[in-house]
């Protein structure tokens, strides 16, 4: 008994210092994050629903005019016209981002010589600042001497105006984002990939399936988990588009005009409205239309993920 | 790999936020009490002065430091934000406790920043310190005055001229322009200066029609007898035939007879970038295209007058040093203001722009020897101050750009888009407050 004393007292010590041990040090680790997020994105979230709700125009103090700028949200023309620019935007470049990161994935899964130099070639863009990623597409774009023409010329089509032609500037947007996200899902799906055991290729490879097989039967239902969280952050991001739009079609001299009337998304139009035209309480009503938005198609996501996403 | 990628994204996001936490306001420490003081040393202030020019910085580093010699305890932070971000910056931190002490503002901003009461009345300390503000022009100090009160000191001036490049005429044996050319003799010009190679691709072009208000498209329609707005700047009275002739001259030359690049190419390529690697030979802009046209081009770069129509249009813009009506040192910026409200202060700045100060625009015109300057100048007797609806501006300002480029991206017809244009100008004036 006196011995089961001893032994028991220091375990439970030991368990009570144990839990409290891990709480601290686990709050205190996030807190930078968390204190962050807590500032600068939760706060200006509610402040955001706040000022919707008013007349403000960032310089003078807000009048509260209840639903007036949801009301003027859904008739105003442009902001229709933004949510479909951005619709456009998004439907093109997710599924392309997502087959191209995945095959490009697989492909550097594989044991080819110099593989880690590929992977940081591809994943560069994802860490260069999209300014930047913009200044040399627009010389890229370029028709006269950008070299995208001269290599569509190769094959005796004359290229177009990409950046001047109401038609290929959303494209040409497409093109740009679908190459700066391709890096920064590839390495999720790299190991997603990686996670896959090998036991089951070797089963398949037993069972005389093929390559193609076993990308279609493992690889891809065993990667749904990882897919499905690219899904919904790309997604999210698509909706979010802004800044090569803002450098494509927005910082020239002259802003306006049909070119910006064909790209405008809806995080551009929150921009301009707050901060071009000063009307900081319409432009959080379509901040929060935006918001709600994502989250309806983000809940969607949730709820069919019973149908396609395996988990192990 | 994975492991490393993601450590070197988190110390990166950290390093940022290091960087963001360090961007903040510059620490303002001790108060200062108003009134005047007697020593300059007894006047201590941290001042925070912001602007976007960074062509203008020696300049403006010049008359802090001349300033320093008379009141060295007022420590002034100079901090240069560029021109996409500056309003947004200001928009931001003008009415909060992290405002800029002193900054430029141009007319564009002035009226909207005035209402807010975001600005420093000066009056009050102009009219104690019986300050001599008759060596700036009148259009000037209009620009920056409301209620009769002054709240900028003019800082320097801006016209519009005919930039053109020598060597490019000398090549096609053309005439330099000068003072007696019409719009008839722009366009033969520019025809004799476009080439077109063999496959029919134009390689240079004699002129280049730009869709902006207050270097193009202002300056045509008033040289053409037409007006922006009325007399009491309440309405758009832009819909005449004044004006649309105007423009269609402008658009012909990029569309029909092909003498300038098309709205769509110079969306592709800036403009400037064209003429400053000669592949355009005349330009219209203003008188701050004088530092990097002449960096590009040397001594091959001159200016004339904008070619006459009817009459001569030019339109005159000027930038004011101004104080935030939310200063905690406002002795000490209005001492700063009235130091650069001096002839000394204009001619610091003369290497790059034309100051308003009269007299030290001579050091201006001397500090580019090769080009005839003069033409700015002169064009002042005739311009009119650059066209500000008295309410709604921003809004009326944005509707007049969004209906040129509907013109220059070939979207709708010069007449449609005229009538569109004064039609939707009007409704912002009236909407504004």
């Amino acid at each position: 008994m006196d011995n089961m004393e001893i032994v028991r007292k220091p375990t439970v010590i030991n368990k009570k210092f144990k839990i409290k041990d891990s709480w601290f040090w686990g709050y205190l680790f996030i807190s930078p994050i968390a204190l962050g997020i807590a500032i600068f994105s939760i706060r200006a979230i509610f402040y955001s629903f706040f000022t919707s709700l008013t007349e403000w125009d960032g310089l003078t103090p807000a009048i509260f005019t209840g639903f007036k700028n949801f009301a003027e949200l859904f008739s105003d023309r442009q902001v229709g016209r933004e949510f479909l620019n951005t619709m456009y935007y998004t439907v093109f470049t997710v599924p392309i981002s997502l087959v191209l990161s995945l095959l490009l994935a697989n492909a550097l899964n594989q044991n080819i010589p110099g593989k880690t130099i590929y992977r940081v070639i591809y994943f560069l863009p994802s860490v260069t600042m999209p300014v930047a990623i913009a200044i040399v597409w627009q010389w890229l774009f370029n028709s006269k001497y950008g070299i995208v023409n001269q290599f569509i010329q190769i094959f005796g089509i004359k290229g177009p105006m990409w950046l001047g032609d109401v038609n290929y500037i959303m494209p040409a947007i497409i093109i740009v984002s679908v190459w700066s996200s391709i890096g920064y899902n590839m390495v999720i799906l790299l190991a997603g990939l990686q996670g896959i055991p090998s036991v089951y290729y070797e089963a398949a490879e037993i069972d005389g399936a093929n390559k193609w097989i076993r990308f279609i039967k493992i690889t891809i239902p065993m990667l749904t988990p990882t897919i499905f969280f690219i899904f919904i952050t790309s997604l999210i991001n698509a909706f979010k588009a802004f800044d090569i739009i803002f450098m494509f079609a927005g910082a020239n001299s002259n802003t306006q005009g049909p070119l910006l009337e064909a790209t405008r998304t809806m995080v551009f139009g929150v921009y301009e409205k707050g901060f071009t035209f000063l009307r900081m309480g319409y432009a959080s009503a379509e901040a929060v239309l935006l918001f709600v938005i994502i989250a309806v198609v983000t809940a969607l996501q949730f709820a069919f993920q019973k149908k396609w996403v395996h988990y192990e | 790999m994975k492991k490393r990628i993601f450590s070197i994204i988190s110390l990166m996001l950290v390093v940022m936020f290091l960087i963001a936490g360090c961007g903040g306001t510059g620490s303002s420490s001790g108060g200062q009490k108003g009134g005047e003081v007697s020593d300059p040393k007894d006047l201590k202030a941290n001042l925070n002065f912001y602007y976007w020019d960074e062509n203008q910085k020696p300049g403006m580093d010049k008359i802090v430091e001349a300033f320093n010699k008379i009141y060295p305890n007022v420590k002034i932070t100079s901090t240069v934000i560029p021109w996409a971000q500056y309003w947004t910056k200001m928009q931001t931190s003008l009415p909060t406790s992290s405002a800029p002490d002193i900054f430029w503002l141009n007319a564009a901003h002035f009226q909207e920043y005035q209402k807010a009461g975001l600005l420093y009345d000066i009056q009050q300390f102009v009219d104690r310190d019986k300050v001599d503000l008759s060596i700036f022009p009148d259009s000037l100090k209009q620009l920056y005055s409301a209620d009769g009160k002054l709240y900028s000191i003019p800082k320097d001036f801006d016209t519009i001229a005919l930039f053109y490049n020598k060597e490019l005429f000398d090549k096609a044996g053309v005439k330099y322009p000068d003072d007696t050319w019409t719009w008839d003799d722009l366009l033969n010009a520019a025809k004799k200066l476009t080439i077109t190679d063999a496959n029919g691709n134009i390689t240079q072009y004699g002129f280049v029609a730009t869709s902006g208000g207050q270097t193009c498209t202002y300056d045509w329609i008033l040289a053409n007898g037409g007006q922006i707005l009325s007399e009491d700047k309440m309405k758009s009275v832009i819909n005449t035939p004044e004006s649309k002739e105007a423009l269609q001259f402008l658009y012909d030359l990029m569309y029909v007879h092909k003498v300038s690049p098309t709205g769509a190419e110079q969306k592709e390529t800036d403009p400037e970038k064209l003429f400053h690697s000669g592949t355009i030979a005349m330009m219209p802009h203003g008188s701050w295209f004088v530092p990097p046209a002449f960096e590009a081009l040397g001594d091959k770069v001159d200016v004339a007058p904008l070619p006459k129509q009817k009459q001569r249009g030019n339109v005159i813009h000027g930038l004011g040093f101004t104080m935030s009506a939310k200063t905690k040192y406002p002795e000490a910026a209005w001492q700063f203001l009235k130091f650069c409200a001096t002839k000394e202060a204009g001619e610091y700045q003369a290497g790059v722009v034309i100051p308003a100060s009269k007299g030290a625009e001579e050091v201006w015109m001397k500090s580019y020897p090769s080009m005839n300057l003069k033409v700015f100048i002169d064009a002042t007797e005739y311009a009119i101050p650059i066209p500000r609806a008295a309410k709604g501006a921003s809004g009326a300002d944005t509707v007049f750009e969004n209906e040129m480029q509907n013109i220059w991206l070939q979207a709708k017809d010069v007449a449609t888009a005229l009538a569109d244009c004064e039609k939707g100008m009007n409704d912002e004036i009236a909407k504004g407050k």
